[in-house]
């Protein structure tokens, strides 16, 4: 067998034996990394959770009823009859006064 | 010592025969219903449910949201305590401790479902208990920031025949398939402590949510016209009231207020009678606001004009039928215009005897009547049409005011919204878009039905239903300074063949501003006992809504 040869030989199975304990390390990485995995799930469903009730919690603080009661409570009262403080006029009414 | 060793060798064989059988047992005879109980041990198969599409109001606000609650499950063969777990369920869940324990009446059954979409704050005093066999499973139901507001439109979440989450009634009914989505499977291989294995295979079909609903419903005229229909309704002391509003350009339905109403997140406390719509689900007779679409197809077929007169000079008869005019008056030469002014029977009669009969019926097929709006709520209904052949010299004369023809309310404050939209009807909707889960949006067009009305007559019965307002019985109730089209109708309600003298429906059609229509409106009351007209008791409400709503969309005034 050439010297050659041999060298490649080496090679491959160094590769070999390189490529193997890298697949054994991510493997084992990967089957022991479950729990992180739950414990991140769970924490992305609480989080979800949350910003769900916060999302409630707005919706219902800025309800017409709450809103509503709120303004009768600090004593804001319905205007009963709209108040125009300008009566429309013709822009050629307006034209005429202004000249 | 040969007989020894032959003894031993013998042996060793014997029970290298019975490992190798054994082995051949698990490995080839049991290998599919091993491998089956490896792989249930190993695999975790995952329900991923979809949540329900929201809804929301014009403004991009909430009216129906998505919240946690849980399932209540009971494991009968966990249960220690029975009286104790009976007791606090009972307590808890508000149910009697009777019907708990007729559901756990088979014992070898693994877990019994005893109640359904409990809020959280129940399930973790249940929890406190720390009584064994009580088991919890997560579960979604629908949040209403706005409580009862919308009820009608919105319809409510229950169950059906599978047990499964279904819309029923209105928008929830409606766009139920839209709306629900579709629930998704993950399976992957788990750990001793079900902690998954990335390693292994996973396979996924994602969940679907279901798509939002933005809705032409605004929810401040929303709010409006429910507390004033309702002060209205007690006001005046009738039986129940209906109030839509609608956007005469696009149909988009703007609000809709029916009572009595119910609660859609307790829906179920409620008699199942209030479930429906009345604005697409019942039918009335519409009285005189009928008039003003019967004057516009008179006006549109060019055989009358508004200034053409008319001698109101006494009651019309008709076979052997008598038609005098709402209060017995005669006004001697009167216009078209003061025919509505007055709201005189005669002279609708006097109106439809001007078209011909088969264009009268093809005007009233026009409007929508003996059809369905189309619109996307479940439980539309429409009232049929008498048959062409059936009609007789009288049904015609009392259909020019609006008696014995059937619509619903939404029916007819469509075919008035074609008045404001310059003769274009439109199809009534109350969905504005739909939003998908990937962020896409479908925007749902306006739909123009048919022309109706040219733009000119619409705009001739404006004028008129403006002076209608103005020098009609409702004047006076009118807001100053603005010009509202409109026009009041009292109709008697049809009971056993007859018309019940006492029995009205109440009602007020219109729209303002009249000169460029904001929105259209019609209040319906039923049988309002503190009066029976029209123009005391639906005109005061609409002209009060309308008054609210001149300042929400900063309306001046125009006189």
């Amino acid at each position: 067998m050439s010297k050659h040869k041999i060298r490649i030989s080496m090679i491959l199975i160094v590769l070999l034996v390189v490529f193997a304990t890298v697949q054994v390390l991510i493997l084992n990485r990967y089957s022991t990394i479950g729990d992180r995995l739950s414990t991140l799930s769970e924490t992305i469903d609480k989080i979800e959770e949350e910003n769900n009730r916060l999302g409630q919690k707005i919706a219902s603080a800025s309800s017409m009823t709450t809103i509503s009661a709120k303004a009768k409570e600090i004593g804001l009262s319905e205007t009963s009859v709209p108040i125009s403080l300008n009566s429309p006029m013709r822009i050629a009414q307006k034209l005429e006064l202004s000249l | 010592m040969n007989r020894r060793i032959n003894f031993v060798a013998a042996l060793f064989l014997l029970l290298f025969i019975l490992i190798t059988l054994r082995l051949f047992y698990w490995q080839v005879l049991s290998f599919e219903q091993l491998g089956g109980l490896a792989e249930k041990q190993r695999s975790v198969t995952l329900s991923i449910p979809a949540s329900r599409g929201r809804i929301y109001s014009s403004d991009g606000t909430p009216l129906v949201l998505n919240q946690r609650s849980f399932g209540v499950v009971l494991e009968p063969q966990k249960v220690q305590d029975k009286e104790a777990v009976f007791s606090v369920l009972s307590k808890e869940l508000n149910m009697p401790t009777a019907s708990i324990s007729a559901k756990l009446t088979d014992e070898t059954k693994v877990w019994v479902p005893i109640a359904h979409k409990i809020d959280e704050p129940v399930i973790e005093r249940i929890k406190g208990y720390k009584l064994k066999g009580i088991d919890f499973i997560e579960e979604s139901k629908r949040y209403y920031p706005e409580a009862s507001m919308a009820a009608h439109i919105l319809g409510f979440v229950g169950k059906n025949a599978k047990g499964e989450d279904q819309g029923y009634f209105g928008i929830e009914g409606y766009y139920d398939e839209q709306l629900r989505g579709r629930d998704g499977i993950l399976r992957e291989e788990a750990d001793a402590r079900g902690n998954p294995i990335l390693a292994s295979d996973q396979k996924s079909i994602p969940a679907e949510n279901g798509r939002d609903l933005i809705l032409y419903i605004d929810k401040t005229v929303q709010f409006i016209v429910e507390n004033k229909l309702k002060q209205g309704i007690d006001k005046y002391k009738a039986k129940g009231g209906t109030a839509v509003v609608l956007d005469p350009v696009t149909g988009g339905i703007i609000a809709d207020a029916s009572f009595p109403s119910y609660d859609p997140g307790t829906y179920y406390k409620f008699p199942s009678e209030f479930y429906k719509n009345p604005a697409v689900s019942s039918s009335y007779e519409p009285g005189s606001t009928f008039k003003v679409l019967v004057m516009a197809a008179a006006l549109n077929e060019g055989k009358l004009k508004p200034d053409v007169k008319f001698n109101e000079e006494g009651p019309v008869e008709i076979g052997d039928y008598t038609i005098k005019t709402w209060n017995q008056k005669y006004h001697g030469e009167i216009t078209l215009t003061q025919i509505l002014e007055y709201s005189s029977n005669v002279g609708m009669v006097f109106v439809e005897k001007n078209l011909d009969k088969n264009i009268f019926l093809q005007y009233l097929e026009n409007f929508g009547l003996g059809h369905a709006t189309n619109v996307d709520l479940q439980e539309e209904i429409y009232p049929e049409m008498r048959q062409e052949n059936k009609w007789h010299e009288i049904d015609y004369a009392t259909a020019s005011f609006g008696q014995g023809v059937a619509v619903t309310p939404l029916q007819m404050v469509r075919a008035v919204a074609a008045i404001a939209n310059s003769g274009k009807l439109m199809v009534p909707h109350v969905v504005k878009s739909i939003n998908f889960p990937d962020g896409r949006s479908v925007q749902i067009k306006p739909q123009a039905e048919r022309v109706i009305f040219k733009p000119e007559v619409a705009k001739a019965v404006t004028e008129m239903m403006v002076s209608a307002v103005n020098n009609g019985e409702v004047r006076f109730a009118k807001p100053a300074g603005y010009r509202i089209a409109g026009k009041t109708g009292t109709a008697q309600i049809p009971i056993a063949g007859h018309y019940d003298t006492e029995k009205t429906i109440a009602s007020f059609v219109g729209f303002a501003p009249a000169d460029s229509p904001k929105f259209v409106m019609l209040i319906t009351l039923t049988e309002p006992s503190a009066s029976q007209w029209g123009s005391e008791t639906a005109a005061p409400i609409f002209f009060d809504i309308a008054k609210e709503l001149f300042s929400y969309y900063s309306i001046s005034p125009s006189d």
